[in-house]
């Protein structure tokens, strides 16, 4: 089914529609929410999961597809509603990523709707101009939570050659930033 | 702002297109399951009226969302008195004095007459009264041969349009109670808001399908419950599709299983009624009727009735029943489209705050308010950077205070949008006011002086 189609579907006939997407987006969700969670709360990942499609029809109007598939509108609701819960559950004791590994080593502005867009535009432009696979590689670990060993597997390179990429990645970011993005 | 994962909340979600991503399936259960589950937090059930009796269900608002618009709350007395001006005109076509207030709208309103007409009926926007941001609408439908439009209807599908909106358009249309019953003509009021200004937009509105309410007085069934009990391989449910046709006017019924165990009859019955019919049981010797204990939704769309104190030798003196319920049905099959351009004045009048209110979970900064004598809209922005959730802003907390010490609290309508932390919320008052007559907006903890 075409997503203009779920989308008329889910306005006019919530039941059905959210069955259908569930089952074109449930598992990818729900993969998502793994990936944040963790294998072993899968009751907390089920409890999410009905979080994202109760989200997605509550926010279905605000759905713009000229910016993006539903899919990826789908994964962007499962890694919010993954990550408030992760949060909730681990009360900030234990993070996604290791504080090494995360901290960007500056603090940036987001605050106000300008510099919001400025920095935003680097953290896309930067993205893109990283290359593949480093540009994947570093969406699949920062954004999609994915350990390096997985990555690596489903790459087919190293580990190690991956964690190089991330922090190559990370090191061409916080310099786009340092140049031309606004911190506090 | 310090960690990358945070960082990448802003992500273009449109970089994700070409990553391969593994899917973890759900399985029909799970499936089952999860459907259940999230219909029930959403508050979402299948059918507008769950508990099956004859009552007027088409005259009540009907909702249409569209854009990042979501419309609440419909009070028939702001629907009623707008009606009442845009109905209440003179051989001129302007407004006329129904109270000391509405020549403050009379620049606002506008008449459209324009028609359109397909299978014999003819659709007509006879006028639109506005400011900015709050519309209504007001739609005249009539049979071309005369013959009268009896009872409730409703068109099945609508859409309305402004060029300048992709998005942030929300509306309801309600038809309003008639004077005269009998003839060939009713009334819908639509009434909405939109995030953008409307004036001087052309409009494009289009109705699909008029489905009409149906009284359907109760209805036994043939079906020998202790025949099928017998015919069953087993005493659970087994998906067995029995055809409960009962008049060829109904809708499908079918019933799609049965079990009886410990004394608790279970029928699982899917039908495609709008509304929900309530089937009972009824002994044929005594008349003693025994209403279902449960009435559950299943992910299939159909309905768990199951019965107390019934064991597998009363069978055969219980009849299966339909109470007397209402239902739609398709009355005219076709498309009313129609276009019209929205040239009245703007009476609202803009105002800077740009001050912070506290609400449960957010705060929220109003930049700046605008005032009509129809509406009042207020653009915010949220501070807590939450942009996937859904934001609610109710009209509980919009207070206007007059000069002369009264106060207003209840609004014909709400809309809001919400576009990242950008906030649209538009009320529409349930009368006219002179907002000369303003002393002040009382929103949340925030007192906002009018001057």
């Amino acid at each position: 089914m075409e997503d203009y189609q779920l989308i008329e579907l889910l306005r006019n006939n919530p039941s059905s529609g959210l069955l259908l997407a569930m089952k074109q987006y449930g598992g990818l969700a729900r993969y998502i929410l793994t990936q944040i969670l963790g294998e072993d709360h899968k009751e907390d990942v089920e409890e999410c999961l009905s979080d994202v499609f109760c989200e997605l029809w509550k926010s279905i109007d605000r759905y713009d597809s000229s910016k993006g598939s539903l899919k990826n509108y789908i994964i962007g609701i499962a890694r919010y509603k993954g990550i408030r819960l992760y949060k909730k559950i681990c009360k900030d004791q234990k993070h996604l990523i290791p504080i090494e590994e995360n901290n960007l080593e500056m603090n940036l502005d987001l605050t106000h709707e300008v510099s919001q867009k400025i920095n935003v535009k680097i953290l896309n432009e930067t993205l893109l101009e990283l290359g593949e696979p480093d540009r994947e590689i570093f969406i699949r670990r920062y954004f999609l939570f994915e350990k390096v060993k997985d990555i690596a597997v489903f790459l087919k390179l190293e580990p190690k050659t991956v964690e190089n990429k991330l922090f190559r990645g990370k090191a061409k970011l916080k310099k786009a930033l340092l140049e031309r993005g606004i911190t506090l | 702002m310090k960690n990358i994962d945070d960082f990448m909340n802003n992500l273009d979600l449109s970089q994700l297109d070409n990553i391969e991503l593994t899917s973890y399936e759900l399985n029909d259960i799970e499936l089952k399951h999860l459907h259940l589950k999230t219909l029930k937090k959403a508050g979402i059930t299948k059918k507008k009226n769950k508990r099956f009796h004859v009552k007027p269900l088409l005259i009540a608002a009907t909702l249409y969302i569209a854009g990042a618009t979501l419309v609440t709350a419909t009070n028939w007395e702001g629907i009623n008195y707008f009606t009442s001006i845009l109905k209440e005109r003179d051989e001129q076509g302007k407004i006329v004095d129904l109270n000391n207030q509405t020549p403050l709208v009379a620049p606002a309103t506008q008449v459209i007459k324009s028609s359109t007409n397909q299978e014999g009926l003819e659709l007509t926007v006879d006028a639109i009264l506005g400011d900015k941001n709050a519309f209504y609408i007001l739609l005249n439908l009539k049979t071309k041969d005369g013959s009268p439009l009896e009872g409730n209807y409703r068109f099945d599908r609508s859409s309305l349009h402004f060029p300048n909106l992709q998005n942030g358009l929300g509306y309801s249309v309600t038809q309003l109670s008639d004077d005269s019953s009998t003839d060939n003509q009713i009334t819908f009021l639509l009434s909405g808001s939109s995030e953008k200004s409307i004036i001087n937009q052309e409009v494009s509105l289009a109705f699909i399908d008029l489905l009409k309410e149906v009284h359907l007085p109760e209805i036994h069934s043939e079906l020998k419950l202790d025949q099928v009990y017998k015919e069953l391989t087993d005493h659970t449910l087994t998906n067995q599709d029995l055809n409960l046709s009962i008049s060829e006017t109904l809708p499908e019924v079918t019933l799609d299983g049965m079990s009886l165990t410990e004394d608790r009859l279970q029928l699982l019955i899917n039908h495609n009624f709008t509304t929900s019919p309530y089937f009972c049981l009824k002994n044929k010797v005594t008349g003693t009727v025994i209403k279902p204990e449960i009435s559950e939704e299943d992910y299939t769309m159909s309905y768990y009735y199951t019965f107390g104190s019934i064991t597998s030798n009363d069978l055969s003196s219980y009849e299966l029943f339909m109470e007397e319920t209402v239902n739609e049905k398709l009355y005219k099959h076709g498309e009313w489209p129609l276009t019209f351009t929205v040239d009245y004045l703007n009476t609202a009048t803009d105002y800077h705050v740009n001050k912070k209110i506290n609400l449960s979970d957010d705060v929220l900064k109003i930049k700046s308010l605008s005032l009509s004598p129809i509406s009042i809209t207020l653009d915010c922005r949220r501070l807590l950077n939450d942009p996937i959730a859904t934001f609610d802003i109710g009209t509980d907390i919009l207070l206007v205070q007059l000069k002369d010490g009264t106060t207003l609290s209840n609004f014909s309508q709400m809309g809001s949008s919400s576009r990242l932390n950008k906030v649209r919320v538009t009320a529409l008052f349930d009368q006219v006011i002179d907002i000369s007559e303003i002393e002040s907006i009382q929103v949340g903890d925030l007192k906002i002086p009018i001057n």
